[in-house]
């Protein structure tokens, strides 16, 4: 539900790009349907092994549903040398899953992404969307305690 | 890993050409390893370096394909500048001076080495690529001793599902030359990668086993895989082939050339030819992969004679021609020689139709010969002869390189004559605007720029209004029109009611796209039409030829380069057939027998007084047939009783003969009808000539023995001859094919040795004369072109309440007309029977589900057929391929013709669904 | 420095009724729903994703609902972006009757006060948090903010505000000139790209002003990958019209009619954010049929990327932009000659391109009074790591990393002690702190062996286990190697597990030895600098800090 405009939008772009297509899908339904793929595949004309291609190749892009809460713990430069292994251990610990998983409760998806942009006041991590700086284990512990 | 010692490389692509110095191309000079080479410039360096002998490391690197620069192997040093550039990306410029071998790039070259075999199988010995693997060749060059890593391999399963070849990912190097060659030389896009970094993979379509993708299996990406990642499964059964011999495809009328590889008197494989300038490399799964009828245990092995039980029976060649000779001296002494005639086969050599019209004219005494040209562009030739005065493709297939527009009229090139459909792919990737003039939504309508979706025979309305349109808007090349044609005015006159409106109301094509049509046709530096069956088999065909034809001497786009009429035609050998003569009116390349001084000619020549009398059409044979005027017909390859029109017609005409010779490789419809079944040697088993679409005369060379007692067509037919009382002695196809150029001015110039290479374009003139790649640059045969009008007329049939859908026929990719040969290998299992593709909106409406089976009906009879839901085909349209004898389509079909040529209307008729089961 | 005539704040209130996005996120709008005070002090408030990550808006809130409640109104506010004093953020600014505006944080909702909310009406101070006028804050007296002039200052979605400071002027009077001229000031400014290579600007944009093909286009590559930068994504956030600007400069000398924003998935805010800025400027007749009504036509997309580092390589940018798999493409062609389409294409870094309009408006000469011989002009640094005050700087070229990581830095926080300083992003090198005195310049840096690449500054303490550290810089480059070129595509997957070996104690001298061939390899033969230069901070840290890798080498028993 909801995507179908998006693909049609993206179709009738001076340029279509399969890989604006599928980053609209999934900024509207948290993830790629399978029928999305078919319909981009006959609306914007890209061959089937291309979009699967470009599907396999950006790590954002996903095709099964996240959790409720999407949590991502940056290891970039700046928060590895403010110790941002230790909070994606937390996470790990709090979640039960690892990076690339859901929890049990699909709650939460947990992944890892290199740099925020918010490298001064590192170490970050983003939730839904939102980047929350100078983290900590026991902060984020907390942050993810409060989470349905 | 270490290769075997003593092995033989065999060239894995059958070549690894030396690049092409176009002239006129500027040239740069640089040094080599220290030899001064000029070379055209930007030419990559890697195959600078093969002018001056030196073969530089290289496994990404493809001179058909995009430089790409991935595998790193081919890496160089040049003076003044740091680093390691790759050869294959870096371009020759004025000046350089590189070195391809030190001992730094060879640390280099080694380390890479020593990277992919640690993610490699070790054991080349239980591979299929074993001494055939250009990865294998590297590795062994790059002198590594062993692999410094221990890490992560991949390991997956081998995907067997293609008929054709397997796909081993565990040997795959990535080096995408496969998702290269699909894209673009293929033209499919059926490959591409997934993941990245160490992760990286070739997939096909969405990651599935190749067997569900969208590849077409043309073998583009086995050819150029570096290693035995993909693999063709006779290979991998049978091993490194041994010996080579250049041939061409048998099929359709590209004239793709192959080495037929072999080893120990079996073929394994037929490899495209990289330097043919017909398929530079590539070709079609047909051609690829479908040879394998050859060793059908269903091939005719020895003559077949009907007994008193009216069964065949295997009988001696003896036996076979003792009834042969007894027959046919009876009925031509009762009948006279016109009682007698002859089928030649558009799938055999030019000599063999040479001689088979020789036969028919010198030995029998008629004219009554004719070949399948008939149903299929003999509205072309009709139309071309009017115009320009001769019938054959203007241009060559290379020159839809040259041309800035192409305009696709009724061929889907695509599926019936895929390396060409490669190359308009190319060349629209390249920037060429496509028209596609189809009332199918046919493969090519994706890469077009317009697509003008016509009803079925309405060719003409639309035509005249692309011609009304410029010369309305003044878009006309007015100096050719003056210089080189005549009749301008009676074609203004003609098309002036041609307005888009009008157009608009018999083809249903919008106004809008005839404009752009019109617009871009006569807008460019050249404009080059190719057409199809969608033109000439119509019941104005012809009309719809000159059409096409009136429209290029507008515009001025005939007579130069990337311009031009050229009709793609069909079978390997059609343009052949009829160049040597297999026609009722004129003898070798169109010299008419109604001309007293070319019949003298020929006469003298074969020593006998020919006949005067015009010959018949195959469709007039039928009516003589059914008539009782012809009691005898000799058939050389050409399934007639499933693939010509209106099939009960032609069944009971040839009841009616008293004899009936039908000479095939296998035993058709036409040949379970015969007296006498006579046992033809294949393609791969013979020597001769077939000539192209595009005039190309090309070698065919016998590869391995025929099978049991059958023969070459060109034996046969002397023998015949010889029975009937005129002889025939030729030692070898060579000296046919000499005696045929002596009297045929337009190949007077070719022999055999000439042949060799990429062959010759007629006319060949004389023994100097290069081939002819572009006809009509000066004046036209007929001396000025002239421009034939003609109204729109409706087609034979148009829907009614009883039959309220127009039915096209037509080919699908995977079979090939009668089916004899293509469902006689897997690639009956590709397309597996023929399908009614119906508009999903005329399939609600009717309520029939995908895959049903219907009764499909007209007023000719009545078959059954299953349903393909599409919207390729418009509402109120449908359409299936004629290639099954189980579906026998032509049973539906009427005998309706064009005016001119007697083409048959193949591509209008109308029709009647019902439901099987209420 | 000080705001704008009385009528451009008086559009501004009105602007700012529906605040700048991505304010969905944030609690429901004050000013939608409370009357405004235009008696009251405007409030400036920084809008940057960094502030609103440590809490800004909680803050704003908080800080908007209390003087409502004390006052029944509240003040005129304005966003802003960040002037990259992160380290004080969150940061409000009050904007007194004389103009002047003076600061406050960082800012806690436990500050806010009844008392203190009447001081800071007033300007006056407060305890713990007050900074007086920024510009005199001794962090930005030593800046020479030329591209950074109006971010945190000006508001960026604010067209009219802007253009009354002078935004847009240098494209008006680029389009006075002729193409060529506008080229020549270009190159003679000496502006190097700040995107990584430092490739000369007006030579770039010379090939493709030559170069044959229709259209052409200008992409501003705002991937910002490397971690540990954020000097673009505070621009696309905080002044994008300057980035536009500089687009529709280089469009119009180059002849390009068409352009692209690329920006990296993890930046929403500064998408939406140049969303809106192109949608203004195309609505002001800037962008459009007719730049400016007299220039040619222009006009821009944004693009985004879906998580791929190597998308900010240019040609695999190109290829992403296309919608397709951010394949590296092998050069030449460079992208000035057949780029995006296979058409000229001018790729240049935001930073580049926003640095044309102050160079358009002052002049070549003016922008080579700053900074070196070889870098000339300013630098922007963008600290982090184990800093005190990690901030964005934008200062001449040539002063020293210590001058950087302990001035402007602060220092390593207490007890903990530098141990290394990574320049360049990952692809940069790791310098010791004996080498701390190496200018920050193109040259100086590439002579001490590092880089100076996208301007990015990561300290490193002494907790640091430089093993570690260099297997997390290989693992990031097998993570996002674009898998085209076989050294980088097996040799960082190789170069990682040999890097676990000897995290493991499981490695040998050989394994080290391997790792340096190996090195050697994808430095000499990958086909782009992910792989070619990815091996050197791991390089770097075994010349560096040769003994924690010795030490970690597995004990063989029998010696040797
Ligand atoms: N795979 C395969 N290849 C073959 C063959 C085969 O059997 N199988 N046969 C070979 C032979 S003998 C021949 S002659 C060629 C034929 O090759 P083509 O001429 O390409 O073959 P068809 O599929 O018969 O018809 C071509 C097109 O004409 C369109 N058409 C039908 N009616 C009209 C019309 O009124 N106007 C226009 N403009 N178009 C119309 C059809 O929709 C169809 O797409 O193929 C050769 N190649
Ligand atoms: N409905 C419908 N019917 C059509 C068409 C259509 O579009 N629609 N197209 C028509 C067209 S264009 C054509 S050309 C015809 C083609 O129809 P046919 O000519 O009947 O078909 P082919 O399958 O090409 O093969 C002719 C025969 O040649 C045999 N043969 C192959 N090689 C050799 C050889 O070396 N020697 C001998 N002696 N025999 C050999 C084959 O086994 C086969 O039996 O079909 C026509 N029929
Ligand atoms: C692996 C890799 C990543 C890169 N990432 C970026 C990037 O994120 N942003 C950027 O502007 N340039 C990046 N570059 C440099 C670009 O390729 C290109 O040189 C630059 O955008 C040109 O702009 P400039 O001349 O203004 O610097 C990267 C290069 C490489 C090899
Ligand atoms: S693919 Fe080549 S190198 Fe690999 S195992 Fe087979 S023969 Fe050996
Ligand atoms: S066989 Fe041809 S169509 Fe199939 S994947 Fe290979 S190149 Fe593509
Ligand atoms: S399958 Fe063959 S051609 Fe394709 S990437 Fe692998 S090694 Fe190369
Ligand atoms: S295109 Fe025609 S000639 Fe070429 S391989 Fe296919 S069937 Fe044979
Ligand atoms: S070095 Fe790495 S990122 Fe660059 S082209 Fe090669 S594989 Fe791709
Ligand atoms: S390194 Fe984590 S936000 Fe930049
Ligand atoms: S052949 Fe040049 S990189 Fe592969
Ligand atoms: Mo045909």
């Amino acid at each position: 539900m909801g995507w179908e405009a998006v693909v049609a939008e993206e179709a009738s772009s001076p340029h279509p790009s399969a890989l604006a297509a599928l980053l609209a899908v999934q900024g509207r339904v948290g993830y790629v349907p399978a029928e999305a793929l078919v319909a981009i595949e006959a609306q914007l004309g890209v061959p089937k092994a291309e979009l699967f291609g470009v599907l396999g190749f950006y790590s954002d892009l996903r095709t099964q549903p996240p959790g409720r809460h999407v949590l991502r713990v940056c290891l970039g430069d700046s928060c590895y040398a403010r110790q941002s292994p230790k909070v994606l251990a937390a996470a790990q610990k709090a979640l039960g899953c690892q990076s690339g998983q859901t929890d049990k409760r699909g709650a939460v998806t947990l992944g890892t992404v290199y740099c925020l942009g918010n490298c001064a006041r590192s170490p970050s991590v983003e939730l839904d969307g939102e980047v929350i700086g100078d983290v900590s284990p026991a902060k984020l512990t907390k942050v993810l305690g409060g989470l349905k | 890993m270490a290769a075997p010692a003593g092995r033989v490389p065999l060239p894995r692509v059958a070549s690894d050409p030396l690049p092409v110095l176009e002239r006129g191309t500027p040239t740069v000079a640089l040094t080599i390893d220290g030899v001064r080479v000029r070379v055209p410039e930007g030419l990559p360096l890697i195959e600078a370096a093969k002018l001056v002998g030196v073969e530089i490391p290289h496994l990404c690197h493809d001179q058909k394909l995009e430089p790409y620069g991935s595998c790193r192997m081919c890496l160089v040093q040049i003076e003044g500048r740091g680093g390691f550039p790759a050869s294959c990306t870096t371009k020759a410029t004025d000046g350089l001076v590189v070195t391809t071998r030190s001992t730094a790039l060879t640390r280099l070259r080694t380390n890479v080495m020593d990277l992919y075999l640690s993610d490699h199988p070790p054991d080349c010995l239980t591979c299929a690529a074993n001494n055939i693997c250009p990865l294998q060749d590297e590795a062994a060059d790059s002198g590594i001793r062993k692999i410094s890593f221990v890490g992560e391999r991949h390991e997956s399963a081998i995907d067997r599902s293609n008929p054709y070849f397997d796909f081993d990912p565990t040997k795959c190097i990535v080096c995408v030359k496969c998702v290269r060659a699909c894209g673009e030389i293929q033209g499919t896009f059926a490959l591409s990668l997934s993941g990245r970094g160490f992760d990286t993979k070739v997939i096909a379509g969405d990651g599935g086993p190749f067997g569900g993708s969208p590849c077409v299996s043309c073998g583009a990406c086995v050819s150029v895989c570096p290693t035995g990642a993909l693999q063709e499964k006779t290979i991998i059964a049978a091993g490194t082939p041994t010996g080579s011999v250049r041939t061409t495809c048998s099929y359709c009328g590209v004239g793709c050339q192959f080495d037929a590889q072999t080893k120990a008197g079996h073929i394994i494989n037929l490899q495209p030819v990289g330097q043919s300038p017909v398929n530079f490399g590539h070709a079609c799964v047909k051609g690829r992969f479908g040879w394998e009828f050859v060793n059908s245990p269903e091939r005719l092995t020895t003559p077949l004679i009907r007994g008193a039980d009216g069964q065949l029976h295997h009988a001696s060649w003896e036996e076979a021609l003792d009834r042969i000779e007894e027959r046919l001296n009876a009925l031509r002494a009762a009948h006279g020689p016109d009682a007698l005639g002859g089928i030649s086969s558009a799938r055999g050599t030019n000599e063999e139709n040479y001689l088979m019209q020789k036969l028919m004219r010198a030995a029998v005494g008629t004219n009554n010969i004719d070949n399948c040209a008939r149903v299929c562009h003999s509205a072309t030739v009709a139309g071309m002869m009017e115009t320009f005065g001769t019938g054959a493709a203007t241009n060559s297939l290379s020159d839809i390189n040259l041309a800035d527009v192409l305009m696709v009229v009724g061929a889907n090139v695509t599926e019936a004559h895929p390396v060409t459909g490669s190359r308009i792919r190319q060349a629209v990737a390249r920037g060429a605007r496509l028209i596609v003039i189809d009332p199918r939504r046919i493969a090519l309508v994706d890469d077009a720029d317009v697509f003008l979706q016509l009803r079925p025979g309405t060719n003409v309305a639309v035509l005249n209004g692309l011609g009304h349109l410029i010369v309305r808007e003044g878009w006309i090349d007015k100096d050719f029109i003056e210089r080189r044609t005549e009749e301008y005015n009676a074609y203004k006159l003609t098309i002036a009611k041609y307005t888009p409106e009008y157009v608009q109301d018999i083809s249903g094509v919008p106004p809008d796209a005839l404009w752009k049509a019109a617009y871009l046709y006569s807008h460019s530096r050249a404009s080059m039409c190719l057409h199809g069956l969608g033109v000439s088999e119509h019941k104005t065909g012809s009309y719809g030829v000159m059409a096409l034809a009136n429209l290029a001497m507008l515009t001025g786009n005939v007579g130069k380069p990337g311009t031009g009429i050229n009709p793609l035609r069909g079978q390997n050998n059609v343009q052949g057939a009829c160049d040597m003569g297999a026609l009722p009116l004129t003898y070798t390349t169109y010299q008419k027998v109604s001309d007293g001084k070319v019949r003298k000619r020929f006469e003298e020549a074969y020593g006998v007084e020919l006949p005067t009398a015009p010959g018949r059409k195959i469709p007039e044979m039928y009516e003589a047939m059914l008539a009782g005027q012809m009691r005898a017909l000799y058939i050389v390859g050409d399934d007639i009783a499933q693939t010509d029109p209106n099939s009960a017609m032609v069944e009971q005409a040839l009841r009616t003969l008293d004899f009936l010779v039908v000479q095939d490789i296998f035993l058709t419809k036409t040949a379970a009808m015969a007296h006498v079944v006579l046992p033809a040697a294949s393609y791969l088993e013979k020597d001769g000539t077939f000539t192209n679409g595009e005039r190309r005369i090309q070698r065919i060379r016998k590869v391995v023995d025929p099978p049991g007692d059958a023969r070459a067509d060109w034996e046969i037919i002397c023998d015949v001859s010889n029975r009937l009382g005129y002889h025939m002695h030729y030692a070898d196809p060579g000296e046919v094919f000499a005696e045929a150029a002596a009297l045929t001015p337009l190949y007077s110039g070719a022999t055999y040795a000439r042949l060799e290479g990429e062959g010759l374009q007629w006319p060949v003139p004389n023994d100097r004369h290069p081939g002819t790649t572009v006809m009509h640059e000066k004046q036209f045969p007929r001396g000025k072109g002239k421009f034939a009008p003609h109204d729109y007329e409706p087609p034979g049939e148009e829907p009614t309440e009883a039959y309220p859908f127009t039915m096209i026929t037509g080919r699908g990719l995977f079979q090939y007309n009668c089916g004899s040969m293509t469902q006689r290998t897997k690639l009956r299992a590709l397309e597996p029977e023929d399908l009614l593709e119906v508009n999903p909106a005329d399939a609600r409406r009717l309520g029939i589900a995908m895959d049903e089976r219907v009764a499909l009906e007209s007023a000719r009879g009545k078959i059954t057929i299953r349903v393909l839901l599409s919207d390729r085909v418009a509402p109120g349209q449908v359409f299936t391929t004629f290639h099954y004898a189980e579906t026998d389509v032509n049973r539906l079909l009427s005998s309706s013709a064009d005016v001119l040529s007697k083409c048959p209307e193949y591509k209008v008729s109308t029709v009647n669904i019902r439901r099987l089961q209420p | 420095m000080s705001v704008s005539s009385a009528e451009a704040v008086e559009t501004a209130s009105q602007d700012q009724t529906t605040p700048p996005q991505p304010l969905s996120a944030a609690p429901r709008s004050w000013a939608e729903s409370w009357p405004i005070d235009t008696s009251l002090p405007r409030l400036y408030l920084p809008n940057d994703t960094t502030s609103r990550a440590v809490g800004a808006m909680e803050v704003y809130t908080e800080l908007m609902h209390r003087i409502e409640r004390a006052l029944g109104a509240t003040p005129p506010t304005t966003f802003v972006g960040s002037r990259g004093l992160f380290f004080l953020e969150p940061l409000v600014e009050v904007e007194l009757p004389t103009g002047e505006r003076v600061a406050y944080g960082p800012m806690r909702t436990s500050m806010l006060t009844k008392r203190n909310l009447e001081l800071i009406l007033q300007g006056r101070r407060i305890a713990g948090a007050t900074l007086g006028p920024l510009a005199e804050h001794p962090h930005l007296i030593g800046q020479q903010r030329l591209v950074f002039g109006s971010c945190g200052i000006l508001p960026p979605n604010d067209l009219q505000a802007l253009r009354s400071q002078g935004a847009y002027g240098a494209l008006e009077r680029a389009l006075l000139r002729s193409p060529p001229e506008v080229i020549d000031e270009v190159v003679a400014s000496g502006l190097q790209g700040r995107g990584g290579a430092g490739f000369p600007c007006g030579l770039k944009w010379r090939t493709t002003a030559a170069a044959a093909g229709s259209p052409k286009y200008i992409v501003a590559n705002g991937d910002e990958g490397d971690p540990g930068t954020y000097a673009d994504r505070m621009l696309l956030e905080g002044d994008p019209h300057r980035l536009i600007e500089g687009m529709a400069i280089a469009a119009y000398a180059v002849g390009a009619t068409e352009g692209y924003v690329y920006i990296r998935g993890e930046y929403p805010a500064a998408i939406a954010s140049m969303r809106t800025a192109i949608t203004q400027a195309r609505e002001a007749g800037i962008l459009g049929p007719r730049m400016l009504g007299s220039g040619g036509p222009f006009d821009l997309r944004v693009a985004i990327n879906g998580g791929a580092y190597i998308c900010g390589e240019e040609t695999a940018l190109l290829e992403s932009i296309e919608g397709r798999r951010g394949m590296v493409r092998a050069k030449p062609p460079y992208p000035a000659e057949s780029g995006l389409f296979r058409k000229p294409t001018v790729v240049n870094n935001v930073l580049t391109l926003a640095s044309i309009p102050w160079i358009l408006r002052n002049g070549a000469r003016a922008w080579k009074k700053h900074g070196t011989e070889g870098s000339p002009g300013t630098v922007v640094l963008q600290l982090g790591g184990s800093l005190r005050t990690p901030c964005l700087i934008e200062v001449p070229f040539g002063l020293s990393l210590r001058e950087v990581v302990s001035g402007y830095g602060g220092g390593t926080p207490k007890g903990l002690k530098l141990k290394a300083v990574q320049c360049g992003g990952p692809l940069g090198g790791l310098l010791p702190p004996r080498l701390l005195d190496t200018p920050v310049s193109f040259e100086g840096l590439k002579a001490a062996g590092g880089l100076l690449g996208h301007g990015g500054i990561v300290v490193y303490d002494h907790r640091t286990d430089m093993v570690d550290l260099s297997h997390h810089f290989m693992e990031f480059c097998a993570h996002e190697s674009c898998g085209k070129c076989t050294p980088c595509r097996i040799g960082s997957h190789r170069a990682e597990e040999l890097l676990q070996k000897v995290l493991d104690g499981e490695g040998s001298p050989e394994d080290l030895d391997r790792l340096r061939e190996l090195a050697h390899t994808m430095t000499w033969a990958s086909l782009c600098a992910l792989g070619g230069l990815a091996p050197s901070p791991v390089l770097s840290a075994l010349e560096h800090f040769p003994r924690e890798f010795e030490a970690r080498l597995k004990r063989t028993g029998g010696g040797a």
